[in-house]
């Protein structure tokens, strides 16, 4: 059995929930379908899950379900962008972005009056790539424009970004994820980030931000 | 779900592209080439809809195939309904007869015709008296099956309470039960908190509280706190688990 998978059974024991309990949680969206895995074992079939995403995603439903009901938990989960307009002062006190992040953004929208969700995500990923180094200033620029270009059609689904470098040439791509991908071994990936997860740690940030 | 719009009534035989309207009664045999809107459909003729239906309440006491999506608030079904698409609803009744391929997820549902889907039904609560057949997987909070002859299936049962018992027709009924073997519902494993169970083949049963009733054939019974069993049950092997 490949180790980053965890059984239903252990899953239970080890997070100390209750068969119901998951149910309520999967019907509820909160458990994506995808990370259901079934396989063949000799007892049957059983059902497995990703090791360390469900284990995180219990124990954040755990500790936000006393102030949150599972519907906005739900919410916070989702892969979908969430209806919600900043602006730019309010993003800036929101210390998602750094300032050289935005200042890029902005370069490339001058006098965009207010940041809807999605544009905010769209900040939030080219910061998380510029913070990890995987992505100059420069590169930046077509992180956005790919963004912008492409992300809207993804709507709904989670996916992937991928940014490559080889022989100096940089060039961005969005995945559907879970899917697979492969590359030529002179290529490099400098960067990848998973779009549902930047889009739920950027709605914690704001729930615990107050908006 | 548009409040304003004009009524549609199709009384004999039309066509219509679709669009959005108020209230929309189809009587005769009405085809729909696009997607409905609509705040309230009732269909008591033969009815075709080649688009996605939005609307609030739903009501087939014809028969009515559905190409696409249904999402309303109530969707009653007491005609026959085919649905090619997957069914959203607030509360889903199914006194008729209801074939939807892509699975039903409602708040409630309540069956006592025969409901039959190859995806996965998901509720809150799930009542049925009648027959069920489930491709994929019942999910549901509070989940009560009293089958009737014919038996009914999942593939897979999940939830918090689940009780599946035997259908309890009075009368003629329970003479002619004398006769005839009780309605079984079958299925792959059942995984919940209370589980009590009647007339079921299973391969696994998973929870806390686990009640085997009369007539089942288990294979493997796992349970967290406690466990009981029927004279005249089958159960192969049980086992307290810590989870």
């Amino acid at each position: 059995m490949e180790p980053d998978l965890i059984s239903k059974k252990d899953l239970l024991e080890t997070a100390g929930i209750s068969y119901g309990q998951l149910y309520r949680w999967k019907r509820k969206n909160l458990i994506p379908e995808e990370w259901f895995i079934r396989k063949s074992t000799f007892t049957g079939q059983e059902t497995f899950f990703p090791r360390e995403k469900i284990l995180a995603r219990i124990d954040r439903i755990k500790n936000m379900k006393e102030g949150l009901s599972l519907d906005d938990l739900a919410d916070m989960f989702s892969p979908s962008p969430a209806d919600l307009v900043l602006t730019k002062e309010q993003v800036k006190e929101q210390n998602i972005v750094s300032e050289v992040a935005l200042d890029l953004f902005l370069q490339q929208y001058p006098g965009l009056p207010v940041f809807s969700f999605a544009r905010v995500l769209y900040l939030y990923v080219l910061e998380k790539t510029l913070q990890s180094g995987g992505v100059s200033l420069d590169e930046g620029k077509i992180v956005l424009r790919l963004l912008e270009d492409h992300y809207r059609a993804f709507e709904g689904r989670n996916c992937e970004l991928i940014f490559l470098r080889k022989l100096g040439i940089s060039t961005g791509l969005l995945v559907a994820s879970p899917g697979e991908v492969r590359f030529e071994p002179g290529a490099h990936v400098t960067a990848r980030v998973s779009l549902a997860n930047c889009i739920e740690e950027l709605k914690t940030k704001l729930v615990k931000g107050g908006i | 779900m548009a409040e304003a719009g004009n009524d549609l009534k199709i009384a004999g035989s039309g066509t219509v592209a679709g669009g959005r309207f108020n209230r929309v009664a189809i009587a005769g045999q009405g085809d729909v080439d696009g997607d409905l809107d609509c705040v309230e459909l009732k269909i008591t003729g033969c009815a075709d809809v080649r688009g996605h239906l939005v609307g609030r309440t739903v009501k087939i006491t014809g028969s009515a195939d559905m190409e696409k999506d249904v999402k309303a608030d109530e969707v009653r079904v007491m005609g026959t309904l085919t649905c090619h698409g997957k069914i959203t609803a607030t509360k889903m009744t199914v006194r008729g007869s209801a074939d939807v391929a892509g699975g039903v997820a409602a708040q409630e549902i309540e069956v006592s015709g025969v409901l039959t889907t190859k995806g996965d039904c998901e509720a809150e609560s799930f009542a049925a008296t009648g027959v069920v057949t489930i491709g994929g997987m019942l999910n549901a909070g509070n989940i009560d099956i009293k089958p009737h002859h014919g038996g009914c299936r999942a593939g897979e049962v999940g939830g918090e309470k689940i009780s599946i018992g035997p259908g309890a027709p009075g009368g003629l009924h329970r003479i002619l039960r004398l006769f005839q073997t009780p309605a079984r519902f079958t299925t792959g494993t059942v995984e919940g908190d209370d589980i009590h169970l009647e007339h079921t083949r299973a391969k696994t049963v998973r929870g806390n509280n686990v009640v085997i009733g009369p007539g089942c054939e288990i294979e493997l019974v796992e349970y967290r706190d406690t466990f009981d069993c029927d004279r005249g049950a089958t159960v192969k092997e049980h086992k307290k688990t810590s989870c």
